[in-house]
C-alpha cells in the first residue's frame, strides 16, 4: 500500500521581508484534502502561501508542495498548483475565455487544448453565458469566479485559495463555497483555503491551521475543533468571580468573562474539581449558582488560538 | 443537476511547456494587436514606403538606370531604416515611434496597472520570461516595419539588378540590417519597458519615450544645442542620434555627429543595461509594503 505524499510540507520556516520576521518556524504538515489557513490580518497567511509558490526565497528552513521542493523547483510547482489571488488582478479589455486560455498556455498547454478546457471551466465555475463579455462590465463575484477558473484551467493538484470570497454578496458567497466544497470532495483537488472567515473555513474545509503573529498556533481537523479537547465549563453565581477568575489562572488555566460569569476552559482533567478547588481558595466570597460543560464553537477555539 | 457537475472533468492532457516560456505572451500580446483594425491598417501603412521604393527600384532596373540614391549602395537600405528619419513617411523612423508608443506604453503599466503581475507569477514563468515576452511583442511590430521590409527590398533589389558586381557590393546589407535592427529593437524596447515599469499613465510614459528616445522637437532641441554650444557630444543625449550614428558607421555612411561612432554604442548599451536594471528593480513577483 502506498503511502499518500503530502500536499505540504514545512520544517522550521522562517519567512521575512527585510528586516521583519513575518513566518516564525513553521513546521507543518497537511495531507491531501481542504485545509483553512485561519487567522488574523497580518497573521503571515498570504506570506505563507507566496513561500509555497516560490516566490519568496526561504529565509530558512525547508518547503516542499507535493513532493516537491519549493527551493529548487519552484516552477514544477507552480505548474502543479493553481492560485486564486485576494486582491483585484485581472485586466479589463480581455474576455473571459481570453484571460482562461492565456492562464493555461502560460502554465503550458497548447493553445487549443488551453481554450477547449477554458470554455469547460468558465461553465463550471458559472460564467459560462458570460464567457464572451469584456472582464470591465463584471461584477464582483464574477471576478472571484473568474479568478477560481483561470487557476483551475490547467487542473492542478492543489488549489491555494486567498480570500475567495472577498467581496461577494451572500448568495455569491454561498455559490463560491459549494464550488469549493465541490472541487476538492468530488473533484479530488486538494484546496488550502486562507481567509479570516471562520464560516468559509466552517463550510468548506477538514481541517483547519491557525496563524498567529507568523507562527502556527492551532492545526486540527474540523470535527473535533467544534468540541476543544480540553473541557469547559460555564460558571455563573454572586460574589467574587473575578478573584475566582484570577485564582484559576494562577493555577495555570484559562478563564475568560462572560455574561454573568466566568468561562473556564480546563487545562488538565475533564471534571469540575479544580473549579471547585479554585474556590476555596477565594479570599472573598463566591456562591455559584451556575455550572455547566460548555460547547465551544470553532469561532471561540480561534479566538482562544489568537487571542 | 447543477451545472458545474455535467461540465467538469479532471484533465487528462498533458502540460509541455514551450522550450522557451516567454512565447506565450508574445503571442498572446502580437495576436491582441494584429485583430484590431485600426493597428493593422498603421500596419499596412508602414509598409507603403517599402512598396514604393519597391516600385523605384523595378523602374530603375527596367530603364537600366540607377537614380542616385538607388538602390546600389548599401547606404540605401540605411537611409530607409534611419532612425532619425522623422520628417517625412518616407523612412521607417516614423513607424518605431508609432508602432513603440501604440504597442509598448501599457505592455507592463497595464500590468501594474491592475495587479496582474501575481497572475503571471503564480504561473511557473520567471521575471526574465516575463520581460522577454514583453519585449518580444514590441520586437515583432518593430521589425514588421524595418528589417522585414529592408529585407525583403534586398532581396527585390538583388533579382532586378542585372549590373555586374551588384552582389558583390550589397551582399552583407542583410547581416548589417539584422545587428543594426536588433540593436535598435533592444534600446527602443527596453527604453519603452523601462518607462512603463515606472509609470502607470500612458500619456507620461509614452511623452517621456518620445524624450529620452530624442525624437521630433526633442531631437531639433538637441541640434539647436549642439550648434549653440558648438559641442558635437550633446549628440550622445538622446537613443535616436546614437543610434544613427552607429548605423551610419556600420553601413558606411558619414556619421551626423562629430565623434567616434564606438562612443554612441557604449551610450546604447549603458541606456540597454540601465533600462534592464530598473525593470529588474520595478517588475517583483511579490510588491512588498513595508
Amino acid at each position: 500500500m502506498t503511502q499518500a505524499v503530502p500536499i505540504l510540507l514545512t520544517e522550521g520556516l522562517f519567512q521575512s521581508y527585510g528586516p521583519k520576521l513575518v513566518l516564525h518556524d513553521v513546521s507543518i504538515r497537511l495531507m491531501p484534502g481542504a485545509i483553512g489557513l485561519l487567522g488574523p490580518n497580518g497573521s503571515g497567511k498570504s506570506t505563507l502561501l507566496r513561500t509555497l509558490l516560490g516566490l519568496l526565497p526561504l529565509r530558512q528552513g525547508r518547503a516542499t508542495v507535493l513532493g516537491l521542493d519549493v527551493a529548487t523547483s519552484a516552477l514544477e510547482v507552480r505548474r502543479r498548483i493553481g492560485l486564486v489571488p485576494e486582491s483585484e488582478c485581472l485586466v479589463p479589455g480581455m474576455t473571459a475565455v481570453e484571460l482562461t486560455t492565456y492562464a493555461g498556455e502560460l502554465v503550458g498547454m497548447r493553445h487549443v487544448d488551453a481554450r477547449e478546457r477554458a470554455h469547460q471551466v468558465l461553465y463550471y465555475v458559472g460564467l459560462g453565458e458570460a464567457r464572451y463579455r469584456d472582464l470591465g462590465t463584471y461584477s464582483q463575484g464574477m471576478k472571484q469566479r473568474l479568478k477560481l477558473a483561470q487557476a483551475m484551467v490547467h487542473d492542478p493538484d492543489l488549489l491555494l485559495l486567498d480570500e475567495p470570497t472577498n467581496g461577494m454578496d451572500p448568495p455569491g458567497r454561498e455559490a463560491m463555497l459549494e464550488l469549493i466544497r465541490d472541487i476538492s470532495r468530488a473533484k479530488g483537488v486538494s484546496v488550502i483555503l486562507s481567509s479570516h472567515l471562520l464560516p468559509d473555513v466552517k463550510e468548506t474545509c477538514s481541517e483547519v491551521l491557525v496563524l498567529k503573529d507568523g507562527r502556527v498556533v492551532d492545526h486540527r481537523p474540523i470535527d473535533r475543533a467544534a468540541v476543544s479537547e480540553r473541557i469547559a465549563y460555564d460558571v455563573r453565581g454572586r460574589g467574587a468571580l473575578d478573584e475566582l477568575a484570577q485564582v484559576l489562572r494562577a493555577d495555570g488555566h484559562d478563564a475568560v468573562p462572560i455574561d454573568g460569569g466566568v468561562r473556564v476552559l480546563l487545562s488538565r482533567g475533564d471534571g469540575p474539581e479544580p473549579i471547585f478547588e479554585a474556590v476555596l481558595r477565594v479570599k472573598g466570597e463566591v456562591e455559584i449558582r451556575h455550572l455547566v460543560k460548555a460547547h465551544r464553537s470553532i469561532e471561540e477555539e480561534f479566538l482562544q488560538a489568537v487571542s | 443537476m447543477p451545472i458545474y457537475d455535467q461540465g467538469y472533468q479532471r484533465w487528462k492532457g498533458t502540460l509541455s511547456p514551450h522550450p522557451v516560456r516567454w512565447w506565450p505572451i508574445v503571442r498572446h500580446g502580437v495576436m491582441r494587436h494584429l485583430s484590431r483594425r485600426n493597428h493593422l491598417l498603421l500596419l499596412v501603412l508602414a509598409w507603403i514606403p517599402a512598396v514604393v521604393r519597391g516600385v523605384r527600384i523595378y523602374f530603375d532596373s527596367r530603364t537600366g538606370y540607377i537614380l542616385p540614391g538607388g538602390a546600389a549602395e548599401p547606404s540605401y537600405f540605411f537611409k530607409f531604416i534611419s532612425p532619425q528619419g522623422y520628417l517625412a513617411m518616407w523612412e521607417q523612423g516614423l513607424w518605431v515611434l508609432v508602432f513603440v508608443v501604440l504597442v509598448g506604453t501599457d505592455l507592463i503599466a497595464r500590468d501594474r496597472r491592475y495587479n496582474a503581475l501575481q497572475i503571471y507569477f503564480s504561473k511557473p514563468i520567471t521575471r526574465t520570461d516575463y520581460v522577454l515576452g514583453k519585449l518580444g511583442i514590441v520586437a515583432t511590430f518593430l521589425l514588421l516595419v524595418t528589417w522585414l521590409p529592408c529585407l525583403l527590398l534586398w532581396v527585390f533589389a538583388l533579382f532586378m539588378n542585372t549590373q555586374a558586381g551588384y552582389f558583390a557590393k550589397v551582399w552583407y546589407v542583410p547581416l548589417l540590417a539584422t545587428a543594426f535592427c536588433a540593436l535598435w529593437v533592444a534600446v527602443a524596447g527596453l527604453l519603452m519597458l523601462a518607462l512603463s515599469a515606472v509609470g502607470r499613465r500612458s500619456v507620461f510614459i509614452a511623452g517621456t519615450w518620445i524624450l529620452v528616445y530624442g525624437y521630433g522637437p526633442a531631437h531639433g532641441l538637441i541640434s539647436l544645442l549642439k550648434m549653440l554650444a558648438r559641442n558635437e557630444y550633446l549628440g550622445l543625449l538622446t537613443v535616436s542620434g546614437n543610434l544613427t550614428q552607429v548605423g551610419a558607421w556600420w553601413f558606411g555612411v558619414t556619421p551626423p555627429h562629430g565623434f567616434h561612432p564606438a562612443l554612441s554604442l557604449v551610450a546604447l548599451v549603458g541606456t540597454a543595461a540601465l533600462c534592464v536594471w530598473v525593470i529588474r528593480r520595478r517588475i517583483q513577483p511579490v510588491e512588498v509594503v513595508l
